[in-house]
């Protein structure tokens, strides 16, 4: 019997269950149940990475989200406004032409209520980073419609940036202690960005220019031209997409709202496909999805409608309420929703971490 | 297949022109060399060949450029993929997938072909570039010549009709050259491929071309087949200056014709004894210095020392811990074990401005070290923190590099100048040990020869030179002394004569015409056959 290759599990299976969980952190601000999702998608990161190094990348997500909460924070207390009545600490009140007022009384209702919109936030970010951690973005333009070239150039240059930017700023840093240059003030913020960002800036246009000197969304020498028409529905369709999922996310009427989406939907395939037929490509070894990928997805759509379904059932659950203050609770529904969302940490293969790499040793 | 049309282009706001009146054909089938000092178009001309300039670089483009028949004014880049392949000179920066297997492959995809064809080409190519125990890397992982190895396979797998190689061997080592361009003259004669190459080190590369195209540093070209061409070229590799110095008639241009030749220069030089050297006082002192990232070991337990004066050459393949040494010497670099001393204190226990006066390192990127506005400001920048006398650094800056405009931005200085910059930055403190990661990497000759000069008159001032590098030429050049690192430790140590003359793959042109004569370079040989 031949020894099955190791399969890895497809790209879009990691961003679908992270989009299910991002979905899920929309719907709440109660601070128990967004805990738990970023304890799930920790721990669905931990196991899945098959190196220690995951953390180097997850980690700076994690360090991110708590930025967020200290901003969120910050502000909510700063412009709070009166809000809540019970009084934590009197900050000095500064008037502001316009009406904005600053500082005043800090109560209790205004700081949760910054912490639990922050950590909201907080969520959504560090799901985004599990997801970058566990699969390269850029393993999902193949999916992309192929019309869409330009677009998924710009996609890939943007992706490829961020950890270039990291390794050009170490190796910057390391550089100017060559100099001796000290570590403090202005001019040092200068001499570490100038060299960073003209090596990002260098290697955006090098990165483009070698995507498009391989043939990066070519059509085929003689082929006819894309016509005006279907190129304008193609958009017209996407731009339909977008006001129909505001429509839908900010409360308006689902049945208009819906329809638009769908209508819109319905255009934008029809366009694309045309216009992605004049481009003629192929895949290498496409990922497969199988059952493990319906399985990773399923349990990230699991955590989505889970909370949906307990804001249906219990609304206090999703929101706690904050006037007058009461402790936040979780039902059932939610927590087993999200305790499906963790089932990837077992279901899923591992994946292979990005080993460690010297930063000088490259260039040997 | 290639046609130049009196092709003139600009850069905008260039003062001169990049290329000017180049007319030129290039047949199918041919490998032809492009050369030419510093700066002079190279790059510029092969990317014309695709259309990249002018589309990606701006400037303004006269003449036609015809390649397999299409012009490149009427033809977007990409529907050109299918026709011309282009190497770039880094190739790390042109990688758009994440690991080697999908990398060959993209190509491929663009072009639409088959899923089988594509699988049979990627093992075809990753025999060839002897790349299959790298397959499933990661990208980013790759050392420089794993990197180039995979950039040019993965222009290979297209089976274009057309391949551009900009400097294909400077990042690789002496082997890895070999066996990449072995590949290259592979393709050119069993698939019928047209290769334009540019390339600084002509010693690699000059017997293989059919043709060679000079521009000067006005972007005008000459063209004409290698020997007639090498007569009179001022870039030149040794052999050639060899073949100039003894008068032979039709110019060798391998070391196989040159040896062939040499019977009487060789008795001649027989007589003649080179002087041999003293033992000096140490500057560097390295005892166990070892150094690892994670599991992986890059340098074991290593023990060596550097006398005053002396230039020490550190070799070995690509990836074998050359920069990992320079780095942990430096102190900046990660140290897993040992001790260093430089004239007996540990650099990385100092104060970065102090550790300064002691070591001075100029990386494999000089550019990382620019970040000022113009030359002068970086120049009265160095003077500052090196508490050096105002105008030190400019002095240097002038002896080192012949004509630089102290206004002009440093990021618009030819790779060259900011190398000669960021050394006289470095020299500016006074430091007793000078370390050098790969400086001759995009020099011309004469670039490099200005350079082994000012590494001789820091040495003859009593200071330590270290240089990592895999330019044999430069090493018989420059350095008294050469330690070859194989798998993380010293395999060989002792005079450059000595090591190189017995090594097949780090020996100079000249020490290969001469075996077993321990003669490096062409001065050497001057010097002995000049009448007494």
């Amino acid at each position: 019997m031949r020894r099955r290759r190791a399969r890895r599990l497809h790209a879009a299976a990691w961003w679908l269950w992270a989009l299910g969980l991002v979905a899920a952190a929309t719907q709440t601000r109660n601070p128990l149940l967004l805990g738990l999702i970023v304890a799930v998608t920790s721990l669905v990161v931990a196991s899945r990475r098959t190196q220690i190094r995951w953390a180097g990348g997850y980690r700076m997500y994690l360090v991110v989200g708590l930025v967020v909460i200290a901003i969120r924070v910050g502000f909510r207390l700063l412009l709070g406004g009166d809000f809540g009545r019970t009084p934590l600490v009197d900050l000095p009140r500064v008037s502001l032409p316009a009406g904005v007022e600053l500082g005043g009384t800090v109560t209790v209702e205004e700081l949760l209520a910054g912490l639990y919109d922050g950590l909201r936030l907080a969520t959504i970010v560090v799901v985004i980073g599990a997801a970058n951690s566990l699969a390269d973005p850029r393993r999902l333009l193949p999916s992309l419609p192929r019309s869409l070239a330009g677009v998924a150039t710009s996609a890939v240059v943007a992706l490829s940036l961020a950890p270039q930017l990291v390794e050009s700023l170490a190796r910057v840093r390391r550089a100017r202690r060559l100099r001796g240059e000290s570590g403090r003030g202005l001019r040092s913020v200068r001499s570490l960005l100038v060299p960073v960002l003209e090596d990002a800036l260098h290697r955006s246009i090098a990165l483009a220019a070698s995507m498009d000197s391989r043939g990066y969304g070519r059509s085929g020498a003689g082929r006819a031209q894309h016509s005006v028409i279907v190129g304008l529905a193609a958009w017209l369709g996407l731009g339909a997409v977008c006001v129909g999922l505001f429509g839908l996310l900010s409360g308006g009427d689902v049945a208009v709202s819906g329809g638009t989406m769908t209508a819109g939907a319905a255009l934008a395939a029809l366009g694309l496909s045309q216009l992605g037929r004049n481009v003629a490509r192929t895949r290498y070894r496409p990922d497969a999805w199988g059952g493990r990928e319906w399985l990773v997805t399923l349990a990230g759509g699991a955590a989505a409608v889970g909370l949906a379904a307990a804001g249906v059932m219990q609304p206090t659950t999703l929101n706690p309420s904050l006037q007058p203050l009461e402790w936040p609770g979780a039902g059932p529904v939610a927590l087993l929703s999200l305790l499906l969302a963790a089932l990837p940490a077992i279901s899923a293969p591992q994946v292979a971490a990005r080993a460690p790499r010297p930063i000088v040793e490259k260039a040997a | 297949m290639i046609r130049f049309e009196r092709v003139s282009f600009r850069y905008p706001g260039a003062s001169h022109p990049a290329l000017d009146g180049v007319d030129l054909g290039i047949t199918e089938g041919e490998l032809a060399l492009v050369i030419g000092p510093t700066g002079s178009g190279k790059t510029t001309l092969l990317r014309t060949v695709n259309g990249l300039v002018p589309r990606f670089s701006g400037g303004i483009l006269t003449g036609r450029v015809v390649v397999a028949g299409y012009d490149t004014s009427r033809v977007a880049v990409r529907e050109l993929a299918d026709i011309v392949g282009l190497v770039a000179q880094d190739p790390t920066t042109g990688f758009v997938t994440d690991t080697v297997e999908e990398e060959l492959a993209y190509t491929m995809e663009q072009l639409g072909l088959a899923p089988q064809v594509m699988r049979k080409r990627v093992e075809e190519t990753l025999d060839l570039m002897g790349l299959s125990r790298l397959r499933s890397r990661r990208l980013a992982e790759l050392s420089g010549g794993e990197a180039q190895r995979v950039a040019i396979g993965a222009v290979l797998t297209a089976h274009p009709r057309v391949m551009l190689l900009d400097e294909p061997t400077s990042a690789l080592d002496p082997a890895a050259a070999e066996e990449v361009l072995a590949a290259l003259t592979r393709l050119v004669h069993d698939l019928g491929t047209t290769v334009l190459m540019a390339e600084h080190r002509l010693e690699r590369v000059v017997q293989y071309a059919d043709r060679i195209v000079h521009l000067d540093s006005y972007g005008r070209a000459t063209t004409g087949d290698p020997s007639s061409m090498m007569e009179q070229s001022l870039v030149a590799p040794p052999v050639v200056h060899l073949g100039r110095l003894a008068g032979w008639k039709p110019l060798p241009l391998s070391v196989r014709d040159a040896r062939r030749r040499s019977a009487e220069v060789a008795g001649r030089l027989a007589a003649f004894v080179p002087p041999t050297r003293t033992e000096p006082e140490p500057c560097l002192e390295v005892r166990d210095l070892s150094v690892g990232y994670g599991p992986v070991e890059a340098l074991q337990p290593t023990t060596f020392r550097l006398g005053a004066g002396e230039v020490v050459a550190v070799m070995g393949r690509n990836g074998v811990g050359k920069s990992s040494l320079l780095w942990a010497i430096q102190g900046s670099g990660t140290r897993t074990g040992g001790s260093v001393r430089v004239s007996g204190r540990d650099p990385a226990d100092m104060h970065p401005a102090a550790a300064r006066r002691l070591v001075g390192l100029v990386p494999h990127t000089p550019s990382d070290l620019l970040f000022m506005e113009t030359v002068a400001e970086e120049c009265d920048r160095s003077d500052q923190t090196s508490e050096a006398a105002p105008g030190t650094t400019l002095r240097l800056v002038e002896r080192i590099l012949e004509a630089v405009d102290l206004g002009s931005h440093p990021a618009d200085l030819s790779e060259g100048e900011k190398l000669g910059l960021v050394l006289a930055i470095q020299l500016s403190a006074g430091p007793s040990l000078l370390l050098l990661d790969e400086p001759t990497r995009g020099l011309d000759y004469a670039a490099k020869e200005r350079l082994a000069s000012i590494i001789g008159r820091v040495a003859a001032q009593g200071a330590g030179v270290m240089i990592a590098t895999h330019d044999v030429e430069f090493v018989a050049e420059a350095a008294d002394r050469v330690i070859v690192l194989a798998d993380g430790e010293i395999v060989a140590d002792g005079p450059t004569g000595e090591v190189v003359v017995s090594s097949p793959i780090f020996a100079p042109q000249v020490a290969k015409i001469f075996a077993p004569g321990a003669w490096l370079t062409v001065n050497q040989v001057a010097v002995a056959l000049e009448p007494a």
